[in-house]
């Protein structure tokens, strides 16, 4: 940009020095574009002057398109809002009427394995007790079990047998952190380390926690397990 | 203040304190342009008097934007401050002369209502500044939009008659003199724009 265009106002309105004005027109002789805005001085002033229209309309045009959201977006908004809600509503219906999460019943249902029928042999007074009480599990008097495998017993042998059979005991009548205790010390016998893993982990299941449950089942010798309960498990376990 | 509310009180705002709002800065201008968008007084007035001389609801649209458009280029670029009145009278003004002017354009005969006006003569605006045709708009538009902003708000100011020492406070310069140097850049950046399209330069004039 010439330093001539600071003085082309000036020059316009006829406010230079004749010394000025002569420098002027003689840069202006060398400077085609310099020419050009004192040719078009007037025009360049009207499209200045016209940018406050110019903004205005912007601003306009703004304000209406604002305004025409309401007309025709804002009313399908309100359409999809409204679907939305309902659609929540009968959502948390759902959830509370008929969950499609499965409950904990249906857990124990597919899951979980009852131990078989045992057999000891003996005619010791705690020996009679338990097997006694092994009966009355295997034909679900759990309630009248319980007081009879909570009966101190003499060997580890037993006692382990019994503390077998309550945990299941505990885990079938819901109290599931005792049966997890019980559960967590028979994973150090190797009778029935598998077993206890299976159960810890339909435990975790059952508390919701996936991830734990997700670890005790990488433990288990799945050997010991049909293909068929594994795939009900893994299906929990997604 | 509440868009809403600020809007149903533009009608009793003095036509001084509008102009000033016009003239301190583009947000309090946005503020009155939506104001009196949004004002349910001044718009059903401007509307029941187009509809009521003979137009359709369209001309009474498009008359209350000229009629916005038209204040704030007058508003802008007006140096006295003895004016006086209100707010609606004066848009109702503009708005009976751009109907009028609007109707001698497409020759319809109409009987207009008596304009009463609260300005002088010298206040109305002149026809042919008014009416812009669309494909001119948007050529101007087009050529507008090529400044950077800063460039548009010095080159704004100075063609509707702000002093230099007024620029450089409004739009934050140091000194008058900077003023005047971003000034001379920007016309300069305008002129290379039609220098080297000699075409939009024609079609403009």
């Amino acid at each position: 940009m010439s330093l001539y265009f600071e003085w082309l106002d000036d020059y316009m309105e006829g406010k230079l020095t004749p010394q000025q004005r002569l420098d002027f027109e003689q840069a202006m002789k060398g400077d085609e574009k310099l020419r050009h805005a004192v040719e078009n001085y007037p025009l360049l002033k009207q499209l200045s002057a016209s940018l406050i229209e110019d903004e205005t309309r912007q601003m306009l045009k703004d304000l209406e398109n604002k305004k025409s959201v309401p007309d025709n977006t804002r009313r399908l908004w309100w359409w999809l809002a409204a679907a939305v809600f309902v659609g929540l509503v009968a959502y948390i219906n759902k959830s509370i009427f008929f969950s499609t999460t499965p409950g904990n019943e249906q857990i124990m249902a597919d899951a979980y394995i009852k131990p078989e029928s045992q057999k000891i042999k003996g005619e010791a007074t705690d020996t009679l007790t338990l097997t006694r009480a092994i009966d009355l599990f295997d034909r679900n008097y759990l309630t009248e079990a319980l007081p009879l495998f909570q009966a101190p017993a003499t060997n580890d042998s037993l006692q382990t047998l019994s503390n077998r059979y309550l945990a299941h005991i505990y885990l079938r009548t819901e109290k599931l952190t005792l049966a997890d205790s019980l559960f967590t010390i028979l994973e150090n016998t190797s009778n029935y380390r598998n077993e206890a893993l299976y159960n810890r982990m339909l435990i975790a299941l059952l508390l919701h926690k996936k991830e734990e449950a997700r670890n005790l089942f990488n433990l288990l010798d799945k050997s010991q397990f049909s293909e068929k309960q594994l795939k009900k498990v893994e299906g929990y376990l997604r | 203040m509440n868009l809403f509310y600020f809007s149903q009180y533009l009608f009793i705002m003095s036509l001084l304190y509008a102009i000033s709002q016009v003239k301190n800065s583009q947000e309090e201008r946005q503020s009155l342009i939506s104001g009196i968008y949004y004002n349910v007084t001044i718009k059903s007035s401007i509307f029941n008097f187009i509809q009521k001389s003979g137009g359709e609801r369209n001309d009474a649209s498009y008359i209350f934007d000229e009629t916005i458009v038209q204040f704030v280029k007058t508003a802008f670029s007006h140096s006295s401050s003895t004016i006086s009145g209100d707010l609606e009278p004066y848009l109702m003004g503009i708005a009976r002369n751009l109907w009028y002017q609007e109707c001698k354009k497409r020759k319809r005969e109409i009987s207009l209502p008596e304009v009463i006006s609260h300005q002088t003569a010298d206040d109305q605006p002149v026809a042919e500044e008014i009416f812009l045709t669309k494909e001119r708009y948007s050529l101007l538009h087009t050529i507008l939009d090529k400044l950077r902003s800063n460039c548009r708000a010095v080159l704004m100011h100075w063609a509707n008659g702000f002093s230099m020492t007024e620029i450089a406070e409004k739009l934050g310069y140091q000194s008058e003199g900077m003023a005047r140097k971003k000034k001379s850049q920007c016309l300069a950046e305008l002129n290379d724009f039609l220098f080297q399209n000699p075409h939009i330069k024609l079609q403009l004039q």
